[in-house]
């Protein structure tokens, strides 16, 4: 046993190797910048290197730049949250509930925002409002923006998850022992469709933390967002200040990415195990 | 019997694909009564049923009515009907005693009721101990018996269940349909059930509708069935009858293998077939018949043999005889027919 192990640990093909090769310098490609950057933002003088020593003041000074802008982010994304689930699970209820046909063609309409560019429908925006100004001012503009933007992603997350657990068939279970369709809604659909809710809101809250195209369009210097300070650090900051920035957006951003990657592998075998 | 009456008055569906699923169709269902709707795959057995339901409704002109009152514009939450569906459609986020009490809570009986009938529908489905688990960890049986439980709690009117052993293992099917025949019979409740497996349907109905490309040919209690099917798809479909095909000359059915004495009057054989149950044919050493046939294969089946002759005439002939004599493969037997056993009819 031991012996034929062994055997076939050193029998480890070139081709394998080679693929290892490039994958490998494939992440390198991608994490060494980063990690120079995150290093940077640490870094007291980045053009005398690590040698000037380690700190963490540029982080402080990103935070006090830019409090608010990472507080409008969060709020917006919460907001954005609250509206797509207001408006987006009881919209994915009734296109289930629709004619196929019917529902097929709908859906293609909530989701034209996916096929037209953050900065077209930031345009339409523009011209429908912008003459509003108070509206135009405020957070309520973006938060418009990011509803319209992320909503079509929500709709299609229950959506899927409602079709996987066959709600058709639930529903009628449930209206056959007298459940309205209220009822049927708030006992049935909701409950056995929460993790595709929030499959849905996790992609909500990370696209409205990270979306910058749209936002970059439709904010005033008084309504920034953690993307567009990210941006405007790395235009008029210096280098230190941008790197711990970048930082910052990382913390915030990377684990809701993880935290989205494993329920979506989650949901998936929802559906699967059907 | 206490219960109600369910009359469907020329009910027919056409889907908006086109499909005609049903064509009108006009049956009753007494109070208490259990009905089968028998037939083959696709034959629009489940579409009535769902129009009983209200999930369906009927083309234009088709009514349905529980006792007096004509429901067929009413929703199927408001039918007062149990179901139980053919994936069973259990609520995968509740409990074994959530899923029951469901329809009781939607009724807005008190807890204390609801947690009381729950335990006695529990206990007469069997479901002692199984309260608390959830859906997922339930075998195919017991999920069939959550399934008909939930169904039976709120105490409908009408209960109405769709291939409720199809899910099933062969073995678990034989158990559960007799387990189901004595607790449906229990309720008393009307029931309809559905079904394409016709020992299901003799075993628990007290009538049966046998039921081919969305025309129901015949309803009857299962004997009658049996013994006098009104035409040629319910006599191979209730029972496997033979079909004997021939000739006919003054009462003298003759076939490949010879020929038959038909009693006077049964002059007109449509198509010149004619119909024997499996049972109804013994057999005899060839000498003594005027119908003949060879011994193709014999199978063994515990209580009784099955043995298929050829030769008597263009089908094979399967006859069910005694399981000790022994037959060999080509060995010729004469047939023995009594005249009462063979079946004249319509072919549809
Ligand atoms: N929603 C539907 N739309 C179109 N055709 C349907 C629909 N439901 C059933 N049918 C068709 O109607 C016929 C009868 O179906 P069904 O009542 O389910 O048969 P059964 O239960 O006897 O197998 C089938 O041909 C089926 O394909
Ligand atoms: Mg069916």
């Amino acid at each position: 046993m031991l012996l034929q192990r062994g055997n076939k640990m050193r029998n480890i093909s070139p081709s394998f190797t080679f693929q290892l090769a490039v994958t490998l310098l494939a992440c390198a490609f991608l994490l060494v910048p980063a990690v120079m950057s995150i290093m940077a933002g640490f870094t007291a003088n980045y053009f005398k290197g690590i040698s000037s020593g380690l700190t963490i003041k540029w982080i402080i000074e990103v935070w006090e730049l830019y409090a608010d802008s990472i507080g409008r982010s969060i709020i917006l994304a919460i907001a954005c949250l609250f509206f797509t689930l207001i408006i987006g699970i009881p919209a994915a209820y009734a296109l289930n509930q629709m004619k196929p046909r019917f529902a097929r063609i709908l859906e293609e309409f909530v989701s034209l925002p996916l096929s037209i560019p953050g900065l077209a429908l930031a345009l339409a925006l523009l011209q429908l409002y912008g003459t509003m100004s108070g509206f135009r001012l405020s957070s309520w503009f973006i938060l418009t923006g990011h509803v319209l933007y992320t909503l079509p992603f929500m709709i299609r997350s229950v959506l899927a998850i409602f079709t996987a657990i066959d709600l058709k068939a639930l529903e009628e279970g449930a209206s056959s022992l007298g459940a309205s369709s209220w009822q049927r809604f708030k006992d049935i659909a909701v409950p056995n469709a929460l993790p595709g809710i929030l499959a849905g809101s996790l992609t909500v809250v990370t696209l409205s933390i990270g979306e910058f195209n749209l936002t970059w369009m439709l904010h005033t210097p008084l309504t920034k967002t953690l993307p567009v300070g990210l941006a405007d650090s790395y235009a008029s900051m210096r280098l230190e200040i941008a790197s711990a920035y970048t930082l910052v957006f990382f913390i915030m951003i990377v684990p809701l990415l993880v935290a989205l990657q494993w329920l979506s592998t989650r949901t998936q075998k929802i559906g699967e195990s059907r | 019997m206490s219960g109600t009456q369910i009359q469907l008055k020329s009910c027919s569906k056409t889907f908006p694909d086109g499909t005609r699923a049903l064509s009108p169709t006009s049956i009753n269902v007494s109070p208490g009564e259990i009905l089968a709707l028998l037939g083959p795959s696709g034959c629009g057995k489940t579409t009535m049923l769902r129009i009983i339901a209200g999930l369906e409704s009927p083309d234009e002109t088709g009514k349905v009515f529980f006792d007096d009152s004509d429901v067929t514009s009413i929703p199927i939450e408001k039918r007062s009907v149990g179901m139980v569906f053919q994936s069973y459609a259990l609520f995968p986020n509740m409990s074994v005693r959530e899923n029951i009490g469901y329809g009781l809570k939607i009724k807005k009986i008190s807890t204390e009721k609801i947690r009381d009938r729950v335990d006695e529908v529990m206990a007469l489905c069997q479901l002692e101990g199984l309260g608390e688990r959830n859906i997922k960890a339930l075998s195919g049986g017991q999920r069939q018996r959550v399934a008909l439980a939930r169904a039976v709690a709120p105490q409908p009117k009408i209960l109405l269940l769709d291939e409720p052993l199809s899910a099933l293992d062969a073995g678990l099917r034989d158990q559960l349909r007799d387990e189901l025949a004595i607790l449906l019979r229990s309720l008393s409740i009307t029931t309809v059930f559905v079904t394409h497996d016709q020992a299901e349907a003799m075993a628990i109905a007290d009538r049966v509708a046998v039921m081919q490309k969305g025309h129901v040919l015949q309803i009857d209690d299962p004997r009658k069935l049996y013994t006098a099917p009104d035409n040629a798809f319910v006599a191979r479909f209730v029972g496997a009858a033979n079909e004997l095909s021939g000739r006919l000359n003054n009462n003298l059915f003759s076939l490949q293998g010879g020929s038959l004495q038909l009693p006077e009057g049964i002059s007109a054989v449509s198509d010149d077939k004619i119909y024997v149950r499996q049972e109804a044919i013994k057999l005899i050493p060839p000498s003594e018949s005027e119908l003949k046939g060879k011994v193709l294969s014999s199978t063994f089946l515990g209580n009784s043999q099955k043995i298929v002759l050829s030769d008597v005439c263009e089908r094979l002939v399967n006859v069910i005889t005694d399981p000790f004599s022994k037959y060999e493969i080509g060995q010729e037997v004469g047939l023995l027919i009594q005249v009462e056993d063979i079946l004249v009819l319509r072919d549809d």
